[in-house]
């Protein structure tokens, strides 16, 4: 909760696959603070700056969303359509992390507007290849929207 | 009809032929009759001739004894006769003459003795008035004959006459008898045809009366036959009908029946539908579950040992180095355990999508696939000419990475492992196989090999989690075909699938797959 650029919220429940998941982009030395939210409402309070998060600004949101599907509370698929269907937040890259890739996960996921879907391997060695391809792909090679855009989208967007 | 017919016409040409001579034998009888009549006449006129001769003759000499005897006598009562016998005679001799005006010679006989009566009977009159008025002389009466003296040629005129009239008479009376003969011939004769054609009329009628009777008597028998086979037909109907109605009662009551079977079955169907989908539902739920919340521990298990291993694995002592390695395998057979019988639920629940699918793209896609599983290995695929058929390509890839798999696990001990794939047509079926030159299996447990969780191998000499095949017969199956295997211990192994090479109305195996989960 710091106020630097490189921020990468990570919303997942099990303690032991965020431990996983923060080993692996550790392993990689991303440049990026790594927030963990534990369930899909203190998810939501985040992005859209309310409850405990009240004191963050739309104008500096997270450069990424590592989401799992399966959460207390509010699912993966709720936190990713509110997300994505408010003007404020649809810019922002969310990644869909999770253990299964069943069909109507992926179906869903895409049609709510997840920018990309990703199965977690099983194997630990495949599991930080993989966190690194993609921490690397939208942190450092995706070209990421103009702050100014997250405020001016607003209008247009309420067709 | 055409027999009736010209028994008609047959029958007409009698008759106008009857008629035709019966009409012909009245006109010779009428012509004959009339002939016969003429001929009467004639004869009878000649008789007649005859006598006027005689009498004609009579009468001369009646005169003369007259004439003689007033002569002697002198009796004045004897002159009245006298005259009227002159009158007659007159008369008689006119009579004559119109009776013969139709006979020249006769007339001719006549015409010469007409003149000579009447000088004579002018001589008789005069002598009788000389007699009357005594003026008879001795010379007078010495001549007393002297008005006859021509009498000879008068009697030789008359017996002319007489005789050409007797000649005529027997001419007519013979030419009567001709006549008479010639009728009874052709009476005779128009009687015998008559009688003949009668009887070929009478026979024809016979033979047609017998010819119908004969008809008559096979259709009165035929008709008898129908009757008796009417009535039968009838009974039988009758029966036919009583079934029928028995019949209809039966299979209403049956359909009444079926009916209530039918809404019973609706309710039962609806209830069962309800419950399997029900039933469905959670094993969704389930399956998704598994597919998450199984998925997960065994990642965290496979990650921290390896993490350990990394990390603390050169500070471990040989026996915790060891149980490590336990760990992470049992944790590794448990992701794959999972990971097959997500598969094989994935193939229960999944609609197959068919579309034409080049199988050698399919088998390409399985064989990279597979290729982590044979580094450094000598292994020999050898791809046969492979069909375009109707399938669902991710559900047969997953088919043949299954198959290969097998096949590479399985060829591990050989030096050179040879893969073959290929096909052929058998029944209307595409047949594909996938030949290896593996450890085989013994052909005896050959029909525990496609079953959920069968092994034919101890997990020591080949892992495995036994779902493989099992998902590859599920595939199979749910494309309308087959598979079966052929092989011998330590020979290798065969596969065969058999499939429709374009989807039939093959019933989609929608069954949840919770059973074998």
């Amino acid at each position: 909760m710091n106020g630097r650029n490189q921020e990468i919220l990570l919303v997942e429940d099990d303690p032991a696959d965020a431990e996983l998941t923060l080993l692996a982009i550790g392993n990689e030395k991303l440049t990026a603070d790594i927030h963990v939210v534990r369930d899909g409402a203190e998810a939501l309070d985040f992005v859209f700056c309310r409850g405990l998060y009240a004191e963050r600004r739309f104008d500096r949101p997270p450069k990424l969303i590592l989401l799992d599907l399966k959460l207390p509370k509010v699912s993966g698929h709720q936190v990713l359509r509110a997300i994505k269907s408010d003007p404020r937040t649809r810019s922002i890259p969310v990644v869909v992390l999770t253990s299964s890739a069943q069909d109507r996960d992926l179906v869903e996921c895409y049609r709510s507007g997840t920018n990309s879907f990703i199965q977690k391997p099983a194997d630990l060695r495949k599991f930080q290849d993989t966190v690194r391809n993609f921490g690397t792909y939208w942190l450092c090679v995706n070209q990421p929207p103009p702050t100014a855009a997250f405020l001016d989208s607003e209008p247009e967007a309420r067709q | 009809m055409n027999r009736a017919l010209k028994f008609r016409r047959n029958l007409w040409g009698v008759a106008v032929f009857v008629i035709a001579i019966l009409g012909f034998t009245f006109f010779l009888a009428l012509r004959s009759a009339s002939q016969a009549a003429s001929l009467f006449d004639r004869s009878a006129q000649t008789q007649e001739v005859i006598d006027n001769i005689g009498q004609v003759r009579f009468e001369i000499s009646q005169l003369m004894n007259q004439l003689w005897a007033f002569r002697v006598t002198r009796n004045p009562e004897l002159q009245a006769p006298f005259r009227d016998d002159i009158e007659n005679l007159r008369r008689d001799m006119n009579d004559l003459r119109a009776l013969t005006a139709d006979n020249p010679k006769q007339r001719q006989i006549l015409d010469e003795l007409t003149p000579l009566i009447a000088s004579q009977l002018v001589s008789l009159q005069s002598a009788m008035d000389n007699a009357a008025q005594g003026r008879s002389s001795s010379a007078e009466a010495s001549t007393s004959s002297l008005p006859f003296q021509a009498s000879d040629h008068v009697r030789d005129l008359f017996n002319a006459m007489e005789k050409t009239e007797r000649a005529l008479l027997v001419e007519r009376s013979e030419a009567m008898h001709a006549n008479v003969g010639r009728t009874y011939r052709v009476v005779i004769i128009a009687d015998i045809l008559t009688v003949i054609i009668l009887f070929a009329a009478i026979y024809l009628v016979q033979r047609e009366i017998f010819l119908r009777a004969t008809v008559e008597g096979g259709l009165r028998r035929a008709q008898e036959m129908l009757g008796v086979k009417f009535a039968g037909q009838r009974a039988e109907l009758g029966h036919v009908l009583e079934d029928l109605h028995a019949q209809i009662r039966a299979r209403s009551q049956a359909e009444g029946k079926v009916r209530q079977l039918n809404t019973d079955l609706g309710h039962r169907v609806r209830e069962r539908t309800a419950e399997l989908e029900e039933m469905n539902r959670e094993l969704e739920a389930f399956s998704y579950s598994v597919s998450h919340d199984l998925r997960a521990p065994l990642r965290h298990l496979e990650g921290f040992s390896q993490i350990l291993q990394q990390t603390y694995g050169s500070q471990l002592p040989e026996g915790a180095q060891h149980y490590l390695e336990r760990i992470h395998g049992a944790a590794k057979h448990m992701s794959e355990l999972v990971e097959d019988l997500l598969h094989l639920a994935r193939v229960g629940r999944h609609t197959t999508r068919r579309e034409m699918q080049s199988l050698r793209v399919l088998v390409d896609e399985a064989r990279k696939e597979v290729e982590p599983e044979y580094v450094e290995r000598d292994v020999r695929w050898e791809i046969g000419v492979l069909p375009e058929i109707e399938v669902d390509p991710g559900l047969f890839r997953l088919v043949f990475t299954n198959l290969f798999s097998n096949a590479v696990k399985f060829t591990r001990d050989r030096k050179v492992a040879v893969i073959e794939v290929g096909s052929f047509e058998s029944h209307g079926m595409s047949v594909i196989f996938v030949r290896d030159n593996g450890a085989g299996f013994d052909p005896r447990h050959a029909d525990k090999l496609f079953g959920v969780f069968q092994r034919l191998h101890r997990q020591d000499e080949f892992e495995g989690t036994g779902i493989g095949l099992a998902t590859v017969h599920r595939v199979v199956q749910k494309h309308g075909g087959r598979v079966w295997a052929e092989s011998e211990l330590n020979q290798g192994a065969c596969f065969y699938l058999s499939v429709p090479p374009r989807s039939t109305n093959a019933i989609e195996l929608q069954e949840p797959i919770g059973a074998s989960v």
